[in-house]
This record gives structure tokens, sequence and C-alpha cells, in this order.
């Protein structure tokens, strides 16, 4: 009785440490592809733009992944907003999983359409992992004029941080 | 001199919180200042909002110290089980608190490591940064590395890799042997075969939940 209830403890041990084990390096994986995947600028017709879509241009692009609700999204909208001249020759890209009415009422409050090359966009949240990888709310990815990645922020990040991003290049 | 292994269960327990209590707020007071909150974040986040940081950990700080005497008792708990179950099926009835006193003895060693860290910071490398107290483990696999350029799912199994772990496992054995009147390759064979398993399936499980929790 007492070596079947070892045979049992160790069977369940060990299918345990297996599947987390397994589990792990599947994870290790995508976020390897995702990596690989965030390096270069995400197609356009990747997200579902709320009014116009981003017009080809010579700038940089950031893309802040948000959401309305979330304080820190809330603090950087308004800090770009208010210093909206230094982002007059960047494209940037308002991406959130929330509804587009939600993101429309969200860019009115901070009048973030009174930047020029301001864009928003909803993206489905089933598919937030398969374009950018895990990521936490907000996220911010620097792309040169090239579309490549030059910098990414987890959190909220100052506008001088930003900046720096894009006069290095 | 009295033995330690004559001290109640109970008052070795409150002795190691104690400490513990002790040394988190020496830590506290002789590294982490608000110049260290501003080095770590001032590159991502303006002065107001490190203000509100600092506002926060202050506020919170209480917190901490109220999780040091639960987090001890479940980690303490939880490796005294796993040896339990170990002697069972090696044919031995051993008492739960027999074994919860070798687990806290053993746990001696490890409160040497915020001694080191405090005086690696506070002589050796006085300038740091929030991440590089988080991730200090002496003597650890970590050691080796660049930890701001590891992905955080390397980080824990890195650090548990350490020479204290090693003389942990040593000490297990030997005051098991000392409370149990075993012979030490027996105890080595229980430690080694349930505590080992047991930190095996943790360090899979921590590493999974940093990967899937971790962006």
């Amino acid at each position: 009785m007492k070596k079947l209830l070892l045979f049992g403890i160790l069977l369940l041990v060990l299918n345990t440490i297996i599947y987390f084990a397994y589990s792990s390096y599947q994870k290790i994986e995508e976020k390897r592809i995702y990596a690989q995947q965030v390096r270069h600028l995400p197609q356009i017709s990747t997200f579902e733009w709320i009014g116009s879509n981003p017009k080809p241009n010579k700038f940089a692009t950031i893309i802040l992944f948000f959401h309305p609700e979330c304080e820190h999204c809330q603090y950087e909208a308004q800090a770009i907003t208010e210093n909206q001249k230094e982002f007059e020759h960047v494209n940037l890209w308002w991406i959130s999983i929330a509804d587009s009415i939600v993101i429309d009422t969200f860019a009115q409050k901070y009048h973030l359409k009174s930047l020029p090359n301001t864009y928003l966009a909803h993206l489905d949240a089933t598919k937030v992992e398969k374009v950018f990888g895990s990521i936490s709310i907000p996220y911010i990815f620097i792309y040169d004029d090239k579309h490549h990645l030059q910098k990414e922020f987890k959190g909220e990040t100052k506008v001088e941080a930003l900046l720096k991003y894009l006069d290095a290049q | 001199m009295i033995s330690l292994y004559a001290i109640k269960n109970r008052y070795l327990y409150m002795a190691i919180i104690a400490y513990t209590w002790i040394l988190t707020f020496t830590l506290n007071q002789f590294l982490v200042s608000n110049t260290l909150y501003y080095n770590s974040y001032s590159e991502q986040l303006t002065i107001e909002r490190i203000e509100g940081i600092i506002e926060e950990s202050h506020k919170w700080a209480w917190l901490g110290y109220l999780l040091v005497p639960v987090i001890y008792y479940i980690k303490l708990s939880l490796i005294a089980l796993v040896l339990q179950t170990g002697f069972f099926f090696f044919e031995r009835k051993v008492s739960f608190s027999i074994i919860f006193k070798a687990v806290m003895l053993a746990e001696i060693p490890f409160l040497i490591v915020p001694v080191i860290k405090l005086f690696w910071f506070l002589f050796i490398q006085t300038h740091y940064t929030l991440n590089d107290l988080q991730y200090f483990f002496p003597l650890s696999a970590l050691q080796l590395f660049d930890a701001q350029k590891l992905p955080s799912w390397q980080v824990y199994p890195l650090q548990l890799l350490n020479v204290f772990e090693l003389i942990y496992w040593v000490l297990l054995a030997y005051w098991l042997k000392k409370l149990l009147n075993l012979s030490i390759n027996k105890s080595m064979e229980v430690v080694a075969s349930s505590y080992g398993t047991g930190l095996l399936l943790w360090v899979v499980f921590i590493t999974f939940l940093s990967l899937n929790l971790a962006p």
C-alpha cells in the first residue's frame, strides 16, 4: 500500500515538474519569437484605426500601448499633450484593447488629436500577445524612421526620456 | 551553555523573526534612501512621480514587516512537511515539531546573508540601484552574470544556486541526524530525496510563474 502511494506521489510530482518545465520552455520560445517580431514596426493593417490610418512619412514612431482607465496612461497622455511641440515630427500610435468609443473619449479628454501625427487604434485583446508579446500597461515602443526598434519602456515614462531616444536618431 | 536544539520551537521561531525584523530595519535605514529611489527611477520618471513612489513605499513599509512571520511560517512548515513525507516513506515515524526545529536550525546560515548584503553595499559597492539590492545574493551563480541583462525568469534559479543552499542541505541532514539519532547517510538520503525533489518542484513552479506573469 505504501509503495503504491509512493509511486502515486512520485508520478504526480514528476508530471507536475514536466508540465511546468515544458510550459516554461514553450513560453521562452514564444518570448523569443515576439522579441524578434517587435524589432520592426508592426504593419498598419494589424490595428483597427479609429479615424484616419497613419500616413507614410519619414518620422520616427512611438507606440503607446495603454488603457483609458489606467492612471499612468492618463499621466502619459497629459505629459505628451503638455509638450506637444516636441512631438510635432513624431508619429504617435495610441493602441488600446478598450472599445473604440472609450479610446475616442480618452483622446478628446487629453486633446491627443491636436497633435498632427497622432493616430488611435483598437487591438483585440486576443491579438495583443501575438503582436507585442506579453506586455503590461502602459508600455512604450520607440521606432526610428526606418521602423527599427530603438527602445522599449515598461510603465509610464517622462517626456525627456522619450525625447532622448528620438534625438539620438 | 544551552544547546541550540534544547531551545523550544516557539522561542527559536521568535528569535529568527526578531532577528529578521532588526536586519530588515537596518537594511532599510542604511541602504534604502530617497536618493536611491531618485537614482533608480530618474531615467524614466519625473521627480513628482518618484516622490509619489517614495511616499507610497513609506506608507506600506509596515506590510513588509508584518509579512515576515507569515512567510517564514509558511516556508518552514512546507519544508518540514516535505521532510516528514520523506520519513514516512523511509519507514520512520517522526514528530512534525522535531523536523520543524531541524528546519529552523538549518536556516541559521541564511541569516548571515543580509549582514553580508549590508556590508557589501555600505563599504564595497557604494553606488547601487534598487535592482542591485534586489538581485544581490552573495556567493550565488547570479553574481557571475550581469543580472540587469538577464531575462527575469533566470534570476531566481541562479540566485538559488548558492553556497548557502549547499550548507543548508548539509546542516539540515546534520540536525536531523542529531535530533533523530540517525546515521548521516540516512539523514542525507531523506534530505536529498524529499527536500531536493520539493526544491526542484518549487524552482520550476517559480520559473513558470515568472515567465507567465512578468512581461
